[in-house]
Formats: structure tokens, C-alpha cells, sequence
């Protein structure tokens, strides 16, 4: 097929996805199924799925970020984003957010797109090495997250032990979660609870619960009224800022697509402390970049010629149905990613602009009711009732986190830990310490 | 050095005893990660327990919305004399000024021992990233902006920064501490005193051995168990003392923190990302030469003394952009103030930022 067909079928995937993607924490993940089932139905070819699925991605690694920005409603890597998101849309600068992450779009584009050609060199052997390793690297970040919250108040009062106490509330608070989360994903991992015909859908229930609902629940107790957005016509943030925080950011979402279960926001966070980062506008662009890099590198990695290399959920159901295995299909989707980031780009702008020039007639926590009821609408069509209860006991475990001041960056857990047994296989054995074997 | 910093060269630097990458290939061992935890530990123990452990004889909470500066000024001048007078040392917690969610309203102690006076000053609010908005300033009526008290004691104070910022999270402890003709002001006093002990180390190796051996392993694995142990958190005392502020380093049998190398500054990201890189090479050669065949074939390796050692990837990969991370320090860097004052402030804030 025409390479410029093929991009054509990625743009149109980029528009596509961008469009599902502004719907608060609907992942792309859930909704792309549908399209390989009506694909043949369509008479698409398989090779033009593919770009149309990586235009899929792009549109959701770039337009996703405003359900975060404006909705409060994150998912497991733009949930880190949340706090200096909110008190930037308080203070009226939730477009300046929504140009922030999407110029760390475009930047994990740019770096991608300029390492990709060395990949098909580098990649294999780099997957060869890795691999044997896996079960303790995973181990070195999850307990990294553990061991590096500290505690963020001392407390007031003479006596060493309420200050002990008090300085360990946000502490405990993160320890509970992450066990509570450990927990919750191993069981979903290594039993029936989801039933084998929705097990595509098995961990969805349990990411609405840990972060997208916790934070609408907060928005509703809160009552939260957003003030009038500015329009900014510059961002805040030096070209060094960019570039640092762009860097930092593919750094992390690299490492995050290559090494399985562990996800953007979580490489970003250790490689922002590698270099040092903290300014905000940094951080916006490097979670930006490093989301982008996540997911979209994850599934273009499939099509590196010669290879089959799969990761992310996406690619493994795509890896069934067609695998590209050309050189003019690997550098078409370079030229794609080139092009449907700037698009998606372009599309974030507007759509922004939008919704910051009108979300403040909005009533807050009515919109936030409304997002619960459709989520849990999604919960319940995909993986039904037991989806739901997941998604309840998600919820608690999330809201743990937000009602203590603890990291919701232990919630991960619930796909970290899970997977680091297995890798290292003691599953079983945990299993059966659990009763579940 | 940052926490990510000292638990990645842990584990690096563990990676390097020989069986310990065997053993986390063919065993499926979680050994590396021990190291790494071991090396995070030491300041795990004085940023988690130590300071809330600490004596506490005096708080200073500034009032809110609005501070008055002229109390606070008073109340430290009047804890300078005290201490000199009782001869006794007075450890004053300080706290933030927390204005929302993730802002803090800035304020400032500023000591002068040649005039004996201490100077309060209130700051604008700003966020937990460091974003100030300077029009908070006008909040503050102006003649409540600034106070100053003085006070008789001969203070003496080691660092030349006079002037200590607080700002975000939680605020840091001074102690006044007499000695026989002054009295020294001591910043952060429960740090690196207990914890970065050589003999800590020792004792808690001896735990992992005898929890090892309970747990059913043999006496050989225990005890590389137990090195590990050792040589990830001696790794994090010996990353320290290249810094200015040094650690006790045979507590309990001294009481003083020995003065470090002032190679680098605990908190300078460009020495943090030197050793990150150094460290993350390590672990990459290691990992490759755990596994036969190897998946990478470098060019130039030698086996000297029983180590594969390749000529390229020590020059390409670890030296060359080693000798850039230094020329780009020496190029970007340029930090204000006392590197001392600095370090304890910053590493305050850097570790509770993780």
C-alpha cells in the first residue's frame, strides 16, 4: 500500500482517537478493539489498521491530558499532574497546562522520531538484556516509590511521640495504600474474579477506581468552582525548561515502554530526580513527554522490522491480527508519528481553548457526578457487576492517598507487584500464602 | 546526595561483587534490590525517625495569615540568651508558613553575631515548586514586613549564609548549642549524626546474616546477604562524605560529625546525575556479563584478574560523558551562598521531596 495512504489512515486515527479521548478516562485501549473487529468488516487492510490504531494513540497520549487538566479525572501517568495542574486552572491558567503538556508532546515526538532509526539496531539487544533482569528492575522502582515519600509535616506539639505519629500519618497512609493496591491487583491478576470473556478489560476497573474517581469524589465534597480561564499567549517556561523537562520525560516514558508494568508517570519521576528537576512548567512538559513516549513509542516498538517486539495492551491484541514487518511500514509510521503529534497537537490547542473559555459556567460537581455515572456506565458494559465492585474497592483504596496527603504514585502497585512476582515465579507461592492457590 | 542517587550507586556498586548478579539471574534474587534499600537507609532513618525522635525544647509557628515578625524576632533572641545563660543547648523547631494546597508563604531568619541581632522577615507565597507570586508581598502590611531583636550571647555562626530561607513542607531545627566561650548555632542537629555510622552499618549486616540464616538460607549465601547488606549502605556514608557537611561516622563512640571531603555539594544535580550515570553503566556492564551468551559483544574487552573489562565502553559510555557532566557543571552551575547552609536547607527539602 502507498506510504502516504498509510499516513492518511494515521491522520485519520489521530482525529479519531483524539475525539474519544477527550471523554474523561475512557482509555484508547478500550475503544480500539471495537475498531479491529469492524475493520475487515469495512474492507480496511491490516497494514492501514495499524497506522490507524498508532493514530489512535497519538491522539490519546496528546488529547487525554485535558480530562486531567479540566475534568480532575487522571489516569495511571497523568495523575502526578493533578495538584499543579488544579491550583494552575484555580488560578486560571488551565489552558498554560494544556500548551504546557502538549508542547511535552511534541517534544517526546521529536526525540522519538530522531532515536528511532538507531532502534532497529539498538532495541533487540537492549530487550535480550533487559529481560533476564526484569523481575529485581522492577523491584529497584517499586520499592524506590516506597522508600523515597517522606514525611511532609513534623506536626506541632512537644511530645516526641504524637510528632512521630503525626509525621507518620501521610507515611502509613502510603504504606496502606500500596499493600492495599499490591493486594487488589494480585487478586485480579491471579484468579477468575474477572471473567475470562471481559479479561481484556481486568485491570480497567480497578485504574478508574485508584485514580479517576477518588479526585471527582474530591471535586464534589469540595464543591469546586473553577474561575474564568486566561487565554496565554506565551507560556512560563524557559527553552531550557523544555528541553530539560522533554528530556527528563522520554528518559521515563522510554524506560516505562520498555520495561513492563512500569508506566510514564512513574520513569519520569525517577528520572526527574536523576537530573534534579522541580520546577513546575518542567514537570508539566516532561510528564507530557513521557506519557507520549509510553504509549505511543510502546506500540510503534511493533513495528520494528524483523521483530516481533509487543507491549501495552494494544499492541498484544493488534499483535493477533496483523504485525508490520516492512521497512516502508516502520519508516511510514516515523513520518506519522511526525505528523499526527502536530496534528494532535494543533487539535489539543483548540479543543483547550474551548473548553477554557467556557468551563467556568459549568458547575463543577455536577460535571463530576455526571463522569462517575459514565465511568461506572463503562465499568459495568465491559466487565460487569464484579467490575464495579472492583471499581468501588479501587476507590477506597484511592481515596486513601488524597485524604492523607500521601503519593497516589503507590497505587501503581496494583500492576507493579503483581507483575514482579510473576516475573521472578513466585506467583504461586504468594498465592498460595494468600489461600488463593 | 539525593535519595535516587544513593540507591541506584548501591546497587550498582553491589552489582560488582561476583555472585550477587548470578544470583539475581539464575536464583531470581531480589539481592540488588537489598543493596539498593541498605542505601537509601540512612537517611531513611533521620528524615523518618530521628527527627521526630529529637528533643524538641522550643516551636516557632508564625501566626496566619499575617506573621508578627516582632514576636518571632524576640522569642529567638530571648532563646539565644537563654541558652548561653543556663548553658544548655535549646533545639528550636521552626515551622512553614502554609497558605493553600501547594503554596507556602515564605519568611526568613537572618542572624548577625558581629551586631547581635537577629532579623525576621516575611517573603511572598510561593508554590511548592518554587514559583513565586511577588504581589503576595503587599498582603503583609509594610511595617510588619521585617522586625529585629537583639541579644547578649557571644553567637557564634559557622555558616556564611546569614540569612536562613524557609519555605516549603516543614521547616528546619537549629540548635543553640554552648560551648566553653560561645555559643554555636547548629542546623538540622539529628542529622547524619546517629545514621551514617560505620558501626551502624556493621550491626545491621549482622541482622540480614541472622535473619538470613532464620529464614533457611546456608551460611555462604547468608553471608553474602550481609555484604550486600554492608556495601549498599556504606556506599551512601561514603557518597556523603565527598560533601561539605560530612557525617558522626563511628557513633556511638563520637558525638561530632567529621567534616566531609567538599568534593561536591550533597545537593548539586550535576555531581547527583555524574554518579547516576556512573552507576546506571555499572549496572548495564553487569547485567550483560551475567548472561551467557552476552547479549551485547563489546570490542576491546579484556579479562584481567579474573574481570571483563572493555576498553570502549569504560572511555565512550562512562568517561567521556563523565568529563561533559563535569565541564557542564563547571559552565551552568552557579550556585548563591553558603554551601554549607545551603546543603543542610536543600537536602531538607530534597529528601522530603524524594
Amino acid at each position: 500500500m502507498d506510504v502516504v495512504v498509510l499516513v492518511g489512515y494515521l491522520l485519520l486515527g489521530v482525529i479519531v482517537g483524539s475525539a474519544f479521548s477527550m471523554m474523561p478516562s475512557l482509555h484508547i485501549y478500550n475503544v480500539a478493539p471495537i475498531f479491529i473487529l469492524i475493520a475487515p468488516q469495512l474492507g480496511i487492510p491490516p497494514e492501514a489498521l495499524v497506522m490507524f490504531l498508532l493514530g489512535n494513540v497519538i491522539g490519546f497520549a496528546t488529547m487525554n491530558t485535558i480530562s486531567t487538566i479540566f475534568f480532575s479525572a487522571p489516569d495511571d501517568t497523568t495523575f502526578l499532574i493533578l495538584l499543579p495542574s488544579q491550583v494552575m486552572l484555580n488560578n486560571g491558567r488551565g489552558f498554560e497546562v494544556a500548551l504546557l503538556m502538549g508542547l511535552g508532546c511534541l517534544v517526546g515526538a521529536i526525540i522519538l522520531i530522531a532515536v528511532a532509526p538507531f532502534l532497529l539496531l539498538v532495541f533487540p539487544v537492549f530487550m535480550s538484556l533487559i529481560t533476564p533482569h526484569i523481575h529485581w528492575i522492577l523491584a529497584l522502582f517499586l520499592f524506590y516509590i516506597l522508600l523515597s515519600e517522606f514525611p511532609k509535616d513534623i506536626g506541632i506539639g512537644k511530645s516526641r511521640l504524637s510528632r512521630l505519629k503525626e509525621g507518620w500519618r501521610n507515611l502509613a497512609a502510603g504504606y496502606l495504600t500500596f499493600i492495599l493496591s499490591a493486594l487488589l491487583g494480585f487478586i485480579i491478576m491471579n484468579t477468575y474474579i474477572i471473567p475470562v470473556e471481559a479479561a481484556y478489560f481486568g485491570m480497567l476497573p480497578a485504574f478508574i477506581g485508584l485514580f479517576a474517581i477518588p479526585s471527582l469524589i474530591m471535586n464534589i465534597v469540595s464543591r469546586v468552582r473553577i474561575p474564568e480561564q486566561e487565554i496565554q499567549k506565551s507560556i512560563d517556561a524557559s527553552p531550557l525548561d523544555v528541553i530539560k523537562g522533554g528530556v527528563a520525560g522520554f528518559s521515563g516514558g522510554f524506560l516505562a515502554a520498555v520495561i513492563p508494568a512500569l508506566t510514564g508517570g512513574m520513569g519520569s519521576v525517577v528520572a526527574g530526580q536523576a537530573v534534579g528537576q522541580r520546577e513546575e512548567s518542567q514537570f508539566l512538559v516532561s510528564i507530557g513527554a513521557s506519557r507520549f513516549v509510553y504509549y505511543v513509542g510502546a506500540f510503534f516498538f511493533l513495528f520494528i522490522p524483523g521483530y516481533t517486539i509487543v507491549r501495552g495492551g494494544l499492541a498484544n491484541l493488534t499483535a493477533t491480527y496483523y504485525i508490520p514487518n516492512r521497512y516502508s511500514e516502520f519508516y511510514a509510521a516515523i513520518a506519522g508519528i511526525a505528523l499526527g503529534s502536530v496534528l494532535a497537537f494543533i487539535m489539543l490547542v483548540v479543543a483547550s481553548f474551548v473548553i477554557a473559555k467556557n468551563i467556568h459556567r459549568i458547575r463543577y460537581d455536577y460535571m463530576s457526578v455526571a463522569i462517575i455515572v459514565v465511568l461506572t456506565a463503562i465499568t459495568y458494559m465491559t466487565t460487569g457487576l464484579i467490575g464495579v465492585v472492583i471499581m468501588v474497592i479501587g476507590t477506597g483504596i484511592g481515596l486513601i492517598p488524597l485524604i492523607y496527603g500521601s503519593r497516589r504514585l503507590h497505587c501503581l502497585a496494583v500492576i507493579i507487584f503483581p507483575l514482579m512476582l510473576n516475573m521472578a515465579g513466585i506467583s504461586g507461592s504468594f498465592a498460595r500464602l494468600l489461600g488463593l492457590g | 546526595m539525593r535519595g535516587v542517587t544513593h540507591y541506584f550507586f548501591a546497587a550498582a556498586l553491589v552489582s560488582l561483587i561476583p555472585p550477587v548478579m548470578l544470583m539475581a539471574v539464575y536464583e531470581k534474587s531480589f539481592i540488588i534490590v537489598l543493596a539498593a534499600i541498605a542505601g537509601i537507609l540512612p537517611d531513611y532513618i533521620d528524615f523518618k525517625i530521628i527527627r521526630f525522635l529529637w528533643r524538641v525544647d522550643e516551636e516557632i509557628i508564625p501566626e496566619w495569615p499575617i506573621p508578627n515578625t516582632e514576636r518571632i524576632a524576640k522569642r529567638i533572641a530571648e532563646l539565644i540568651d537563654e541558652a548561653w545563660e543556663k548553658m544548655r543547648t535549646i533545639n528550636v523547631q521552626i515551622h512553614t508558613i502554609k497558605t493553600g494546597p501547594n503554596t507556602w508563604r515564605r519568611w526568613y531568619i537572618h542572624f548577625d553575631p558581629t551586631k547581635q541581632k537577629v532579623k525576621v522577615g516575611i517573603g511572598p507565597i510561593q508554590t511548592f515548586g518554587g514559583r513565586i507570586f511577588e504581589a503576595t508581598i503587599e498582603d503583609i502590611p509594610e511595617d510588619m514586613r521585617v522586625s529585629e531583636a537583639k541579644f547578649s550571647a557571644p553567637l557564634v555562626y559557622g555558616y556564611k549564609d546569614r540569612t536562613v530561607k524557609i519555605s516549603i513542607l516543614t521547616g528546619p531545627m537549629i540548635s543553640f548549642v554552648p560551648r566553653e566561650d560561645h555559643l554555636e548555632v547548629v542546623f538540622l542537629p539529628w542529622h547524619r549524626y546517629m545514621s551514617h555510622s560505620i558501626p551502624l552499618a556493621g550491626l545491621f549486616s549482622i541482622i540480614t546474616l541472622l535473619i538470613a540464616l532464620l529464614l533457611g538460607a546456608p551460611m555462604s549465601k547468608a553471608a553474602i546477604y550481609a555484604v550486600a547488606f554492608f556495601v549498599g549502605y556504606i556506599s551512601h556514608i561514603i557518597s556523603d562524605q565527598f560533601g561539605y557537611m560530612g557525617s558522626n561516622l563511628f557513633w556511638p563512640f563520637t558525638k561530632r560529625r567529621v567534616e566531609g571531603m567538599k568534593i561536591a555539594e550533597s545537593m548539586d544535580p550535576y555531581a547527583n546525575f555524574l554518579l547516576f550515570w556512573i552507576s546506571a553503566t555499572i549496572l548495564v556492564w553487569q547485567m550483560n556479563t551475567s548472561i551467557t551468551p552476552r547479549p551485547i559483544s563489546f570490542p576491546w574487552t579484556y579479562t584481567i584478574l579474573g574481570a571483563e573489562i572493555c576498553i570502549g565502553y569504560i572511555l565512550f559510555l562512562m568517561i567521556i560523558p563523565s568529563i561533559l557532566i563535569i565541564v557542564a557543571r563547571f559552565l551552568f552551575w552557579k550556585p548563591k551562598g553558603d554551601p554549607y547552609l545551603r546543603n543542610l536547607l536543600e537536602e531538607e527539602y530534597g529528601e522530603l521531596l524524594g
